[in-house]
C-alpha cells in the first residue's frame, strides 16, 4: 500500500504543555525526524533536532540548565531560542562560530499543547471549547500504522459518539451523547509512515467528578481501536 | 579467490581483506568452541586440547586464517594484503599485558575507534578521572599520517587529568599520542604516572559485526606492579562504561565521512584526519561514504 506522503507544511501535535516541565528535556518523533524538547526557565518552549551538530549525540540525553540544553558528549552549550552554540569546554576562550548551531524546528504552545512544524506551516487547527466547559486529557495512544488510517478509522464511528466530523485531515472531533454530553477531540501526530500517536481530551460541561470512569472508557475504545488496526495491518 | 565472492556487496574490500579480533586468547580454554560474528559472517573459534586454534565461517567449508597477538585472537574473512601491524612495547618484559574486556556495543566500528581518539569529552564524559571541567581546554596538537606506515599519528596531545590510572596517586597533566594503524583499531600512549619517560599503552581492537554494531576489545600494556589484573581491568570497564551510552546515542550509528555532516571543531584534529584517512583508503564499511 502507498499513499502520499504528509506535507510538512503544517502543525502537529506532541505532547501537553504541562508535560513539558521545568530543566527536562523531553523527546518526540515527527514524520521519521526525532526532535528533542525542553522549556527553559523563562518558560520558552524549544524543539530541535535530536543530534547535536558536532558529533551527531541524541541532545535528548542532555542537560537543561534553564538557559541552555548542553550536550553529554563534549558539554558543547546551544543557547534556547536560536539554538547557537555558546560554549565549547575544549575552546573555553572562542567564541563559537555561526555554523556551530543546533538544528531549530518551529514550536508554538496553543490549547494546551506543544506544537512542532517542521516545514512551513499555515493555520493551527481549531480547538474551540467553551469557556466554560472543562477538560480531560486521555492518555496519548501510540499506534503502529499509518496516521491516514487512524484518521480514517476514527472518522467512520467512535463509541457513543452522534457524529465524527473532521476539523482538518488529522484533527477529529467526534459528538457524544449519553453520560458527558460534549465532545471529543483526536489531535493525530504522525511519528513515522507507519506509527501515529492519537492525542485525546474529552470537553463537556458536565464531566464527573473524578473523570476516573470516564478516562477507563475511552482509553478501553482507543486501546481497541489500536488493537484492530494493527492487527488488520499485520494480517495485510 | 577466497571466501570474497560470497560475501554482501556492502563489504568494501578494504575492510574484507583486514585482520580483526575475534576473541581473547586468554579467554578460551583448551579444549573449547565458541561462537562470534564478524562482518555479518557468523564463526566458530575453537581450541583443540592440543591447544590448537582453528576459525570458520559457518556454512562455509576451509579454515580461516589465524594470528595471536596483542592477547588476541586474529582473523580475516578476505585476502589480508599485509601482516597485521605491531605495537612494540608490548614485548618489553616490565610490562602488564592485559586482555581488559570485550564489549558488545550498538555502534559501528569507526564510531567506537573515533570515540577513542576524541581528546574533548575525557574532561566531560570520564569527568573527574581523565580530565576536570575546570581544566577541559585541549591546546592545539600535531596530526598526521605517517610517511613509512600511512598511519594516522596525533602527538603532543595534553590533557589534565586528575586519576589518569589506577596507580596515579595526584593529578597531573598527561601526554598523549594517538596511532591509528587499522580502520578500526587504535592505539594511545599516555605518560605513565610512575615513570615519566615511558608511557602505558592502551589500545582499542573493535570487531565489526555488522554495520551499526561491534565489539570493542580492549589491550592494556601498562606499567604497574601494584594493582590487580582484576582491578586493572574493571578501571577500563569503567571507563568504556561510561563512553557506551553516548556511543550508542549517536545519530546516525554509521560514520559521517562527508566533513559537512558533523561540524568539527580544532579539537577534533584527529578524528577529522581519521575520517579523511577512511575515505582515502576507500573503507566504506560502517561508515556513511
Amino acid at each position: 500500500m502507498s499513499e502520499a506522503s504528509v506535507s510538512q507544511d503544517r502543525w502537529f501535535p506532541l505532547m501537553r504543555s504541562e508535560e513539558l516541565v521545568p530543566r527536562h528535556v523531553a523527546q518526540a518523533r515527527l514524520l521519521g525526524q526525532e526532535i528533542a524538547l525542553w522549556r527553559d526557565d523563562a518558560g520558552r518552549a524549544n524543539g530541535w533536532e535530536n543530534r547535536c551538530p558536532h558529533r551527531g549525540v541524541r541532545l535528548s540525553i542532555g542537560i537543561n540548565d534553564g538557559l541552555h540544553l548542553r550536550c553529554q558528549y563534549h558539554g558543547w552549550r546551544f543557547a534556547s531560542g536560536s539554538g547557537q552554540c555558546s560554549f565549547i569546554p575544549a575552546h573555553p576562550d572562542l567564541v563559537p562560530a555561526e555554523a556551530f548551531r543546533a538544528h531549530v524546528y518551529r514550536l508554538i504552545e496553543r490549547d494546551g499543547y506543544v506544537w512542532a512544524s517542521l516545514g512551513n506551516p499555515l493555520t493551527l487547527p481549531s480547538i474551540d471549547i467553551p469557556s466554560r466547559w472543562q477538560s480531560i486529557t486521555l492518555r496519548s495512544i501510540a499506534v503502529n500504522v499509518a496516521v491516514r488510517s487512524v484518521a480514517a478509522a476514527l472518522d467512520s464511528g467512535y463509541p457513543d459518539a452522534a457524529t465524527v466530523s473532521v476539523i482538518d485531515e488529522f484533527t477529529l472531533r467526534a459528538e457524544m451523547t449519553g453520560q458527558e454530553p460534549g465532545f471529543v477531540l483526536f489531535l493525530l501526530q504522525p511519528m513515522s509512515d507507519a506509527a501515529c500517536l492519537i492525542h485525546a481530551l474529552v470537553a463537556s460541561d458536565l464531566l464527573p467528578g473524578d473523570g476516573l470512569s470516564l478516562l477507563r472508557r475511552h482509553n478501553a475504545a482507543l486501546t481497541a481501536l489500536r488493537d484492530r488496526l494493527e492487527a488488520e495491518a499485520g494480517a495485510s | 579467490m577466497g571466501l570474497a565472492g560470497s560475501f554482501s556487496a556492502s563489504i568494501d574490500p578494504v575492510a574484507l581483506d583486514a585482520w580483526y579480533p575475534v576473541w581473547a586468547d586468554s579467554e578460551l580454554p583448551s579444549p573449547a568452541a565458541r561462537r562470534t560474528v564478524l562482518l555479518e559472517t557468523e564463526l566458530q573459534i575453537t581450541r583443540s586440547r592440543g591447544g590448537n586454534i582453528a576459525i570458520r565461517a559457518l556454512e562455509r567449508s576451509g579454515e580461516l586464517p589465524v594470528i595471536r597477538r596483542f592477547g588476541y585472537i586474529w582473523t580475516s574473512l578476505g585476502n589480508p594484503t599485509r601482516d597485521l601491524f605491531q605495537i612494540p612495547e608490548f614485548d618489553e618484559p616490565d610490562r602488564r599485558n592485559l586482555a581488559a574486556g570485550s564489549i558488545g556495543v550498538r555502534a559501528s566500528a569507526p564510531r567506537t575507534v573515533e570515540n577513542f581518539l576524541d581528546l574533548g569529552h575525557l574532561p566531560i564524559v570520564h569527568v573527574n578521572y581523565l580530565g576536570i571541567e575546570q581544566k577541559a581546554e585541549i591546546k592545539p596538537y600535531d596530526i598526521q599520517i605517517t610517511e613509512a606506515d600511512g598511519e594516522v599519528l596525533a602527538r603532543n596531545c595534553r590533557v589534565y587529568q586528575p586519576q589518569a590510572s589506577l596507580v596515579a596517586t595526584a593529578g597531573f597533566e598527561v601526554e598523549y599520542t594517538y596511532r591509528v594503524p587499522h580502520p578500526y583499531c587504535a592505539i594511545l600512549y599516555k605518560s605513565s604516572a610512575i615513570d615519566a619517560a615511558r608511557s602505558d599503552v592502551i589500545a582499542i581492537l573493535v570487531q565489526p559485526v555488522d554495520q551499526d554494531r561491534s565489539i570493542a576489545h580492549m589491550m592494556v600494556s601498562v606499567l604497574d606492579d601494584q594493582s590487580s589484573d582484576k582491578a586493572i581491568r574493571a578501571f577500563q570497564q569503567f571507563i568504556f562504561g561510561q563512553d557506551k551510552p553516548i556511543l550508542e546515542n549517536q545519530v546516525p550509528t554509521r560514520l559521517p565521512l562527508d566533513p559537512r555532516a558533523e561540524i568539527p571543531a580544532r579539537v577534533d584534529a584527529t578524528s577529522s584526519m581519521y575520517r579523511r584517512w577512511l575515505r582515502a583508503q576507500g573503507v566504506r564499511y560502517g561508515t556513511v561514504p
